[in-house]
């Protein structure tokens, strides 16, 4: 289970998000930018570190791979964590929604 | 093209430099050098066009020999990036600008990171200096020469760049610690 409710970070938010199905280090950079629409480009030293700290946790799980290539899949503990992001982000959505839109300058 | 096509630049920058190192080797880019090979000291310079490669150093926290290292070197070959040497720790890779944008951390608390691992090896460093500076000062102190006083006085000398580029070290540190509180 996902034993924090602090926020995750957004690179580990679209990682989570990408390996839905199994995927290698340039592969979940590629998807990451597609699902972002070009806005988040991961970089490779802050995916591979990233990768190593999910693999830790036990929220994703290595899923074979080619040669040194290692392609990586979301374990249950994994999309445990994604949903409990999601249901933060929905909080900071509908707060902000309310707040924010009615301030009137 | 005319003139040299290769050139050799013997040039070597402290741990807590490696940010001035590569604005020099992205400097010698633009000015139509693309860094071929490297050991630390001795570059290697290839002809090329003006700003066609982006330099970046890095210090991953594991060999490039091991499996971890050498499924990061896949995932930056994947990216377009090429290893183009190494020293200490510390590797040297470019990619074509063409490509885009290229940076190995896209978030602070990579860049964080980074400037904690360069920060241990100069403390590994200061440890190291402060060892031998502790055996001059026993053999001086063993020594019935006058003249052996003044190798532990100089050898302290040592220690003053050391304490400097960890006072910047640290600077930065506290910058980029500053920025993760408001944001990632």
């Amino acid at each position: 289970m996902a034993e924090s409710s602090s926020a995750l970070t957004e690179a580990v938010f679209y990682i989570l998000l990408s390996l839905g199905q199994p995927l290698h280090g340039y592969g979940i950079m590629q998807r990451t930018e597609e699902l972002s629409g070009g806005r988040v480009k991961l970089a490779a030293g802050t995916l591979y570190g990233a990768l190593t700290t999910l693999q830790d946790k036990g929220w994703i799980e290595p899923a074979g791979g080619e040669g040194r290539r290692k392609s990586y899949r979301i374990t249950p503990d994994g999309r445990a964590a994604a949903r409990a992001e999601l249901a933060r982000l929905r909080e900071l959505t509908h707060n902000g929604e309310t707040i924010i839109g009615g301030w009137t300058e | 093209m005319s003139g040299k096509e290769t050139k050799t630049c013997f040039k070597s920058y402290a741990a807590w430099q490696y940010q001035e190192e590569e604005d020099w080797l992205n400097k010698m880019a633009s000015q139509g050098w693309a860094l071929e090979r490297t050991n630390g000291f001795v570059h290697h310079f290839r002809r090329c066009e003006p700003g066609a490669w982006i330099v970046r150093l890095d210090r991953p926290a594991f060999a490039m020999s091991s499996p971890e290292g050498q499924e990061y070197l896949a995932m930056l070959h994947d990216c377009g990036a090429e290893w183009v040497g190494g020293v200490n720790g510390w590797i040297y890779l470019r990619r074509r600008a063409d490509q885009g944008e290229f940076s190995l951390y896209s978030d602070l608390a990579g860049q964080e990171h980074l400037l904690l691992r360069a920060r241990s090896q100069m403390l590994l460093a200061l440890a190291l200096a402060f060892v031998g500076w502790l055996g001059m000062l026993t053999l001086a102190l063993c020594s019935s020469e006058s003249f052996m006083a003044i190798y532990p006085v100089l050898y302290l000398s040592i220690f003053i760049p050391v304490a400097y580029g960890l006072t910047r070290l640290n600077r930065r540190l506290k910058v980029v610690r500053r920025e993760r509180q408001l944001h990632e």
